[in-house]
């Protein structure tokens, strides 16, 4: 069960990284990207150009995170519930970001004013942030909290946000003004693996706790492993369809 | 105790009016698709599919916070009986929740990229894994109300059957009430949305067949959802802990199914009332929520019957800071979600956002 947990949160880390880190430099990866077509002066556009990198798989990537809190509440209920005493501002923090980002990023297409899709945006870069920092400032708290905390949040943050400026780099019709296509083909390795690493750090430094009955356990590893096939199946279909450079602005 | 429970009552109630819609849309836009063979069966797909992914989308963030709320809250629950009421819970999010959420995205961006069939089969999986994700989450809810296949061994409640915990009475008799209820919820909603744009148009064939959909879903939940509500009424132990509510709860529950089953007979053989189907959208939202209050008020002060007291499963000390930000952030979302259902189910069907991209030139 611990390594299924592992691997849950690194697989939410490697790719919810992702999008969360594209939501984060939304500003300024908008920059310089032109929406084929559009109104060259439109920001607006653009901003939807670059959301449109992670459209399609910002909903399949936060179920990882999902699916590493069910299992948690299934195999060690008492760890979960010992973790929100001592977490619980910066888990409150991580949820309130999630749900305001995926608000902005789903109901931005949704009223047409640019004030709602301006208002959205902003949610998305702020939720976004709030997930980051939230992770860091975890994740300092389980290593002794304090001052120290500064370290990991910035850490967090810089990962995640060179994870997303990787990723859509490598996925928009041009490069942004900042980093090239060699670059980023060149930094997706390292970033995954700094993504992967700080999920195992987060991981390592969980409390202990009582773990569910053995039978409990039994079945949980049966069904996930027997489920496992047809989630990665799922996931890889994703990505295959969607593996295309984006071309035009998308649902959201 | 009084704010951990108004907190949890607030937030479970209100996420699951989001999921019956969700329940009975996917299942009715399923079936649209899988008919859709001609430009308007398809563009009936494409209003609806909208309308059922604004739903969805704020319905997951309600769920979201639903998850989180029994680890912050309710750390007695999962200490004491974490090994049965996590099996369930751990299982939904990590089967249904993941496999539908996948599918769902590659519905919602994948219109134009996937095959016809591959795309049917995709919204066929969402809905398959929609009603493994209810079934689950039954699980988990009857063994509070009719606990069974358990042992206690030093304080902890621990499994001992597997298969009586998934086959608890008490877990599959609400389950085809609960898809019932989420058929008349999706029913009235497609009915009523119809006959609404039938009024100032009234030959538009895509609302016609639409109104159809709806009437057909209506009439087929109608005598299941009280057929299988009745047997239920043990496990909900309301007359050893009677309270007004409670009594209240299922007195309103009723008669709003009456008013429903009189509206559903109206609208099939007097076709010149079903402008009552415009009011009546509201009608099983309020038989649903009545049903859970009723459904989960009767087994107090037991959150356990008979093993967990309510007030021995919650957080000690203040929770009101949480208890306003969580509420504060329903309302917000219930606005939202209502708001923007209401301006595209209104907008009609000529601007579809689903799959088609009017505003998209290509340059390369």
């Amino acid at each position: 069960v611990e390594i299924l947990f592992a691997f849950f949160l690194a697989g939410y880390f490697m790719l919810s990284g992702f999008d969360v880190g594209v939501g984060m430099l939304l500003p300024l990866l908008a920059q310089g990207v032109r929406s084929p077509g559009a109104n060259p002066t439109g920001n607006e556009d653009s901003r939807r150009l670059v959301l449109a990198t992670i459209a399609p798989f910002f909903l399949s990537n936060e179920v990882w995170l999902v699916a590493t809190l069910g299992l948690a509440s299934g195999a060690y209920p008492a760890r979960e519930a010992a973790l929100f005493g001592r977490v619980t501002p910066a888990v409150v923090a991580l949820i309130i970001g999630w749900i305001v980002r995926d608000m902005g990023l789903w109901l931005r297409g949704r009223l047409d004013s640019s004030r709602w899709r301006l208002a959205c945006d902003t949610a998305i870069v702020a939720g976004s942030w709030t997930i980051a920092v939230s992770w860091g400032a975890a994740v300092g708290v389980l290593l002794g909290g304090g001052l120290a905390m500064i370290l990991p949040i910035v850490a967090y943050c810089c990962a995640f946000a060179a994870h997303g400026a990787v990723f859509a780099t490598l996925r928009l019709p041009q490069p942004p003004l900042f980093l090239s296509r060699r670059l980023a083909q060149g930094l997706l390795p390292i970033t995954t693996l700094v993504m992967v690493g700080l999920a195992l750090l987060a991981v390592s430094r969980l409390p202990g706790g009582a773990v569910s009955g053995h039978s409990t356990q039994t079945l949980l590893i049966a069904v996930t492993v027997s489920a496992l096939p047809l989630m990665l199946a799922a996931q890889a279909w994703v990505w295959w369809t969607f593996r295309a450079r984006v071309e035009g602005p998308s649902y959201l | 105790l009084a704010l951990a429970r108004w907190m949890f009552a607030l937030t479970a109630g209100t996420h699951f009016l989001f999921v019956a819609l969700t329940l009975g849309l996917a299942t009715l836009v399923a079936i649209m698709e899988t008919r859709a063979r001609d430009p308007i069966g398809q563009q009936l797909v494409r209003f609806w599919g909208h309308l059922y992914v604004i739903n969805y989308a704020v319905g997951i963030v309600t769920g979201l916070l639903m998850e989180f709320q029994f680890g912050l809250a309710w750390p007695g629950l999962t200490d004491r009986a974490g090994s049965v009421f996590g099996a369930p819970l751990a299982m939904e999010t990590l089967v249904a929740f993941f496999v539908e959420s996948t599918f769902l995205g590659l519905w919602i961006f994948g219109w134009d990229r996937l095959g016809r069939r591959a795309h049917l089969a995709v919204i066929w999986i969402v809905t398959l894994c929609a009603y493994l994700s209810a079934y689950f989450i039954l699980v988990a809810n009857g063994f509070l109300k009719h606990p069974v296949g358990y042992v206690m061994s030093g304080g902890q409640v621990e499994v001992k059957s597997f298969t009586a915990l998934f086959t608890n009475p008490a877990a599959l008799l609400p389950m085809v009430h609960v898809i019932a209820g989420a058929f008349l919820v999706a029913g009235f909603m497609v009915g009523g949305v119809s006959v609404y744009h039938l009024r100032r148009d009234p030959d538009s064939p895509l609302f016609k067949r639409s109104l159809r959909y709806g009437l057909v879903a209506m009439a087929a939940a109608i005598i299941p959802s009280v057929g299988f509500g009745v047997p239920q009424l043990d496990y909900v132990h309301w007359q050893t802990h009677p309270g007004w509510w409670v009594d209240t709860a299922l007195y309103v529950m009723l008669g709003s199914w009456i008013v429903m089953a009189f509206v559903v007979f109206l609208a099939l053989y007097v076709p010149g009332s079903r402008r009552l189907l415009i009011y009546a959208i509201p009608l099983p939202y309020i038989a649903v929520i009545a049903g859970w209050v009723f459904r989960e008020t009767g087994r107090q002060p037991w959150l356990i019957y008979g093993v967990l007291r309510t007030s021995d499963a919650v957080r000690p000390g203040s929770l009101l800071v949480p208890f306003i930000a969580v509420i504060s952030l329903f309302v917000v979302l219930v606005a939202l979600n209502v708001t923007l259902l209401a301006r595209h189910a209104r907008r009609g069907y000529d601007q579809p956002a689903l799959g088609v991209l009017p505003d998209y030139v290509p340059t390369f």
